[in-house]
């Protein structure tokens, strides 16, 4: 069951490596769940954990794809053996300066005859992948929250940097008396009443730096209470 | 020499004092309205030399946003003395104040230059009884304010301020 499990994540983060254009953090979250699962039933234990995380954030970057999963098999190869890997691996890094080293070929062929012999691996492979991607549709599609407090003539933070495009929710709470932020060039209006907390979610369509001004008269210093967008690119 | 000084102050003090108890009966602090010579000195001297920023322009667009923006802020605070219309609808004290609050539709306002009328917002306008709004307003809001005074209503359109109602 485990085995399947852990399979069913490698292939994953071969599907992953195809879905994404870059080598980004998207493999290394398959990767890290792949680890957290395996803890729970590797022989290794977490020693093995540890040392195969901290390779991987060594890997995690354009052009390591092949190696992160070549590195699985092998990682997968020496759980299966029962033997802990971090000391080989470090010896292996400092003796040939080479991280990663190479998975016998043994091991890899009998792990593809697996992926692809196996009915109940490939089911539980398509079963994880499309939990994963459904999982992750959702998560790319929520709209950053961006929690803003009004009090006494002051919104904190005073300064937020937006991706142009990318959708927001501002969530404005007032810890006084009612203010507002309204920001005409991006289309922002929202007004908070005394202690209350209210969200307006929008989509800046143009860079640059853009200042609110509380759309309430609240005081003496509403006038200077401003908020700066700056939209970057 | 310290004796003299001392001495020399004392005088002015006496002196001063004398003015005082002498000229308290024919001088006083009433709010009576200012004569005409007053009035017509002041007015050319706040167009011509007191008021600044003659020539600076709005940066906002005149349209009806924009005034509906000024008549927002503008209910704020400003109706107080110069009432929703900003002709003094309906404000008790208007005419009991030295000088009086004027209309904001009159000639005497409405000659002021856009930047001018932005400065006497920012600044207020000394002795009257304008007080400056810098940073108790935002820039804009002034702005709007001053396209609204622009686009004022007939007097009376829009009733009394509620504060003066109950």
């Amino acid at each position: 069951m485990c085995r399947s499990i852990v399979c069913a994540l490698s292939i994953d983060c071969h599907f992953a490596l195809m879905f994404s254009d870059a080598w980004d953090g998207t493999c290394k979250r398959f990767g890290e769940e792949l680890l957290r699962r395996f803890r729970d039933c590797s022989p290794a234990g977490n020693h093995c954990n540890n040392s195969v995380t901290i390779d991987l954030q060594r890997h995690d970057k354009p052009g390591s794809g092949p190696d992160y999963i070549q590195y699985i098999a092998w990682f997968l190869h020496d759980v299966r053996a029962g033997r802990p890997h971090w000391r080989k691996t470090r010896r292996n890094a400092n003796q040939s300066g080479d991280a990663i080293g190479r998975c016998p070929e043994s091991f890899l062929e009998e792990l593809r005859m697996k992926l692809v012999s196996s009915p109940r691996t490939i089911f539980a492979a398509m079963l994880v992948t499309a939990l994963l991607l459904i999982h992750a549709a959702p998560a790319q599609n929520t709209p950053r929250r961006i929690q803003v407090t009004a009090k006494r003539f002051t919104f904190t933070p005073g300064d937020i940097t937006l991706k142009r495009g990318e959708r927001v929710v501002l969530v404005l709470t007032s810890a006084d008396v009612q203010h507002g932020i309204r920001i005409k060039e991006l289309g922002v209006d929202i007004k908070a009443g005394k202690g209350q907390t209210t969200e307006f979610a929008f989509t800046p369509d143009k860079a640059g730096t853009f200042v609110g001004h509380c759309s309430v008269f609240c005081g003496s210093g509403h006038g200077s209470m401003a908020l700066t967008l700056h939209v970057v690119d | 020499m310290l004796r003299a000084v001392f001495f020399i102050l004392g005088a002015m003090l006496l002196v001063l004092l004398l003015a005082i108890c002498i000229g308290a009966p024919f001088i006083n602090c009433k709010a009576d309205p200012p004569g005409k010579q007053e009035t017509v000195v002041m007015n050319w001297a706040k167009h011509r030399i007191l008021v600044h920023n003659k020539t600076q322009r709005s940066p906002l667009n005149n349209n009806a946003a924009t005034i509906a923006d000024g008549k927002e802020a503008f209910s704020h605070y400003c109706v107080a003395c110069h009432g929703l219309d900003g002709q003094n609808t309906g404000v008790p004290f208007a005419d009991r104040m030295s000088p009086p609050v004027p209309s904001l539709a009159g000639r005497d306002v409405q000659s002021y230059t856009d930047g001018q009328l932005k400065w006497i917002i920012d600044y207020g306008i000394w002795p009257s009884g304008m007080p400056g709004s810098k940073n108790m307003l935002s820039d804009d809001e002034i702005w709007s304010i001053v396209i609204y005074l622009r686009h004022l209503p007939q007097a009376g359109s829009l009733g009394e301020p509620e504060m003066y109602t109950h």
